[in-house]
Formats: C-alpha cells, structure tokens, sequence
C-alpha cells in the first residue's frame, strides 16, 4: 500500500508482533531476524519499552490493587509472626470438615460421569465429577487443590478430573461459597450461565439460581475479576462489596448487536443497566448459610419463602398478593422449618398451615 | 547520568508506606503491561507486580541505596514470569507462542534493567511520552490506544474505523516510531 512506504518493513513488523497481530510466519520471520545480530535485539527491545510504558492503566482497577496490596501486605505481616498458631489451627479445621464431609457424602448424589468430548479429534476421556446437592440439604468439601467449598441446597456442581492439574475451573448452578487455596499457576475460575468469576486466593459467594435470572458474587476477602460474556471489560470486586448481574440471554444478544458500531465507553453503558454494585455489605448475611443460619434483614415473604423452600425442601404458598410484599426480619440459628414459621406467627401479622411438604402462609386476623 | 534517588530507599527503609503507594502510583502501570506481555496472564500477571511490591516492602531494610528502588521491582517481576514461563516449557504445558516469548526473552533480557536508572530520568521520560502521544496526529493516537490499551485487534480497530487493517498497522507503527524518536535520549 502507498501510504506504508514511509514505514521500514522491520518497523510494521515489530508494531504487529508487540500489539499481537503478528501471524504465525511473521512471528518467524521476527524471530530470525533477532537471532541474526544482537544489534537487531537492542533494536527490538527499544520498541518494546516505548509499547510497555505507553499503556494506560484502568485508574479504578488500578485503585482496586493498590487496596488489596495493602490488605495482602497485612495478611503476610500476620502470617510471619502467626506461622505456628495457623498451622495448627487450619488442621484442626480440615479435620472437622472432613468428618461433616464425610457423614453428609452418603446423602448425596455424587456421581462420576465418563464421557467422550466427540468434538475433539482425539478421543480425551474426561471424567466429569458431578455434585448434586438436592433442596433440603447442603454440604462442604475440600477439592484436591484444598478449596473449601460450602455448597447450598438445590446447586449443581461439575468439575473435570484434570482440576488442580491443568484447570482450576468449576462450573456452578445454584449457590456456593468458595475459600479458595492459593495457586500463582492456575487461576481459580467459577462458570455460571453468562459470568466468568477468577480468584487468585480468595474467599467469595456466588448465587446463580437459574430461576432467579440473576448472579450474585460477594467477595470476603481478596480479589477477583468478573468476566461476563459479550464484554471487553472486565469488572473487579473488592472485599464486602456485592454484585448483581441479570442473566438475561435476550436482552443481551441484542444490546451486543447494536453495540458492535459503538464506542467502548456506550458499551459499557449499556451493560451497567443490568448490573447493579452493593458497596459495604455485611458478608455475614450472604454467607451464614453455610453455618446453617438464616438472616433475614426487612426481606419480602416472597423472597423468604424461595430460601426456606430450598432449605427445607417444601413449597410455599400465599393466601394472598398482598402477603408476599410483607418484611420481616429475624435470625435463626440452625432451627428447624416448624420454629422458623413458629417464631414468625409469634412475631408478625403471619399464621401458616402445613400438609406434608406444602405450606400455606396465611394473614392474621 | 545523574545520580539514583537515594531519597525514596531511605525513606522505605524508615517504614513509610506512603512512599510505597507513590511507586506503585507510578511504576505498577508499565510493571504490569511488562508482565502481561510476558506471561498472557492478566490475572497472573497482577499477582506477580503485587509480590513485587510485598518483597519490596518486606525487604526495605536491606535495599541498596545505590540501586534504584524501581530496579528492584523490574528485577523481581522479571524473575516471576521467566521462572513462569521455563516452568511451563519443562512441563510441556506450551504452544508455540509460548516458546517464542521464551526466546524473546532470553534475546532482550530485562529491557528495563539498563535505562531510567534514576527517578529524575524516569519521571522526564514519563512527561516526554504523553506530550508525544497527545502530539500525534489526532487519528494515529486514537488508533494507537485503542490497540495499546482495549487490546482490540487490528481487524477489530479496521471494521470500527471504517478503514483498512494495513492503514491501522501503519498508524500504530507511525506512532512507535515518533514516540521511539522522542525518547531516544532514554533508550
């Protein structure tokens, strides 16, 4: 072309090789060219100072390191002086869950599916673990890369018999907390519907109930990247903030139709409507389901009613619309279904009937 | 040449962590773009320039005030991603890309290792590169950063502009270039 004439050959091939629109021969060709005087290399390195310190970080990613820097250094200054105590102490844990581990697997329909990957040339046999924790129950395990994992009722849980060798990925329907063990190789990542989630060495929570259409990510302590599809731009998380994601497929397909002649910053408009960011959130309410408690802070019955339905495995009815607006706030410490709704016809405008596994709640006089 | 900051080492090794914030306000950037070149591993790659920054800090009192505290973190981000990248060789864990970088690597070492040896020098070179940058043609920035900083391909960059992809490549080599001329004091 005319205009690249004033652009030495080496000089187009350097700037495709650096922004990685280099092909696999003009990689080669860039390679010999290196390997032919050391001069050439200097050359070289000169274009790659100027390619590494144009760039121009995210200022709010940016923000978001710097503060788990700091959290980071303060974790290592504990560990250092702490070493002894943690040792013993995580050991103690690990037997613990083990043993709830153990008790509660026999319940469970854990299953290793062998299946081909057909689309692939090679036939690679992949064993597929399956963990499928049924309403009215939930468990906790420790993978072989030693993640804890709490897993909530009515959750699908799949992982590959490679995780901790070559991936660390897990696939999640339904609601987990993950305390991930920390691996500089492998990046931790949960798959929901529409999200990617990595984690480094993280504690977070992650709720996608396909019948919620939504995917909720609280993050505990550390960092992790949010990746959803159709979008450039990854989203940070930091500790005690909470994020949610509509899962709306149709919606979605659209907006990236119209998006696709459109600036990056319209773009990420567009995605900000269906996501919404919760700042200062009290973790402790997004993940005590694991210790088996329920807090309810001025939730709608209706909402209520989804939890205790998975809980306690039972279907929930309303005498009436108005009923379902209703808040009601409460904590319950690992109680059975009758002294939750006990408590609450104690406490609220709010009597309920049960006949086997249907319950009806009913408005007081 | 004038002489390393003595200055930012001095005040590290008194604890003040203020100083700390300050590099990585001003270092973690080109740190960061070092390692993701290195490892294609953004994830990974931000953990690496986080040790850095920890090893920096953990090691303050035995730094060397005659060495450049931004140096160190070169050095210490380098190291992670060749031991990253030999690690995944030896396990033939790799494609073929991952075998060039090696190479490049070992043909260029640590670009940062001989230049911005002091904090002055650093400091006017950053000053010199974005006045070049905002003083390249209008259309060659704007192609120019979308590359460097969406990462979006060139055909990508073509389609959105309504132009060519050899007029994006040579926009993004014209800009190399004048920034490369810019700096030549530096380099």
């Amino acid at each position: 072309m005319e205009e690249n004439k004033d652009i030495s050959t080496i000089d187009l091939l350097i700037s495709k090789y650096l922004s990685g629109n280099a092909t696999g021969a003009e990689i080669l060709e860039f390679m010999d060219w290196m390997n032919a005087s050391p001069d050439n290399c200097t050359y070289f390195a000169q274009y790659k100072i100027i390619w590494l310190k144009s760039v121009e970080q995210n200022p709010i990613s940016k923000e978001l390191c710097w503060e788990q820097l700091q959290s980071r250094l303060k974790e290592r200054e504990i560990a250092r002086f702490e070493v002894e105590e943690i040792v013993v102490e995580s050991k103690e844990k690990t037997f613990r869950i083990l043993r709830y581990a153990a008790s509660i697997i026999v319940l469970l329909a854990i299953s290793s599916v062998l299946f081909f990957v057909a689309k692939t040339k090679k036939n690679i046999n992949l064993a597929q673990n399956v963990i499928e924790v049924p309403y009215g129950s939930k468990t906790s395990l420790i993978l072989p890369d030693g993640t804890k994992l709490w897993i909530n009722s009515g959750t699908k849980l799949t992982y590959n018999n490679e995780y901790g060798r070559t991936n660390r990925n897990i696939y999640l329907v339904g609601e987990a907390y993950f305390d991930v063990a920390k691996n500089r190789k492998l990046p931790f990542i949960v798959h929901t519907s529409n999200l990617k989630i990595k984690a480094l060495g993280t504690a977070f929570n992650v709720k996608a109930y396909p019948e919620e259409k939504k995917v909720e990510t609280t993050l505990v302590r550390g960092l992790v990247e949010i990746e959803k599809e159709g979008s450039k731009t990854p989203i940070y998380l930091r500790p005690s903030q909470k994020i949610v994601i509509a899962d709306k497929k149709t919606t979605q397909t659209e907006s990236q139709a119209t998006s696709k002649n459109e600036i990056t910053s319209q773009n990420l408009k567009s995605d900000k409507t269906d996501l919404e960011v919760n700042n200062e959130i009290d973790t402790e309410k997004e993940t005590c389901w694991k210790e088996g408690k329920l807090i309810f802070d001025r939730e709608p019955l209706v909402s209520l009613a989804v939890k205790l339905e998975r809980r306690y495995d039972v279907r929930i009815s309303f005498e009436n619309e108005k009923l379902k607006d209703y808040k009601y706030t409460g904590t319950f410490n690992d109680l059975s279904l009758e002294q939750i709704l006990e408590a609450m016809r104690f406490s609220s405008p709010i009597n309920f009937e049960i006949k086997e596994k249907n319950v009806q709640l009913i408005e007081k006089d | 040449m004038s002489k390393p900051d003595k200055s930012y080492v001095e005040e590290l090794k008194l604890g003040n962590e203020d100083i700390l914030h300050k590099l990585y306000d001003q270092y973690s950037d080109t740190l960061l773009a070092y390692a993701k070149h290195t490892i294609r591993n953004p994830l990974l790659a931000e953990d690496f320039v986080q040790d850095a920054y920890c090893t920096l800090w953990e090691n303050r009192t035995k730094l060397n005030s005659e060495q450049p505290v931004q140096s160190y973190l070169y050095k210490v981000v380098h190291s992670r991603c060749v031991d990253y990248i030999r690690k995944q060789v030896a396990r033939q864990n790799y494609t073929q890309n991952t075998e060039w970088r090696l190479r490049e690597l070992e043909l260029t070492q640590n670009p940062f290792d001989s230049i911005f040896v002091s904090e002055i020098m650093a400091q006017e070179a950053n000053e010199i590169l974005q006045n070049s940058l905002q003083n390249l043609p209008e259309q060659t920035r704007e192609i120019f950063l979308l590359s460097r900083n969406q990462q979006l391909k060139n055909s990508e960059i073509a389609e959105r502009n309504g132009v060519t992809v050899k007029a994006i490549e040579y926009h993004i080599s014209k800009a190399l270039q004048q920034l490369k001329t810019a700096l030549k004091d530096f380099l």
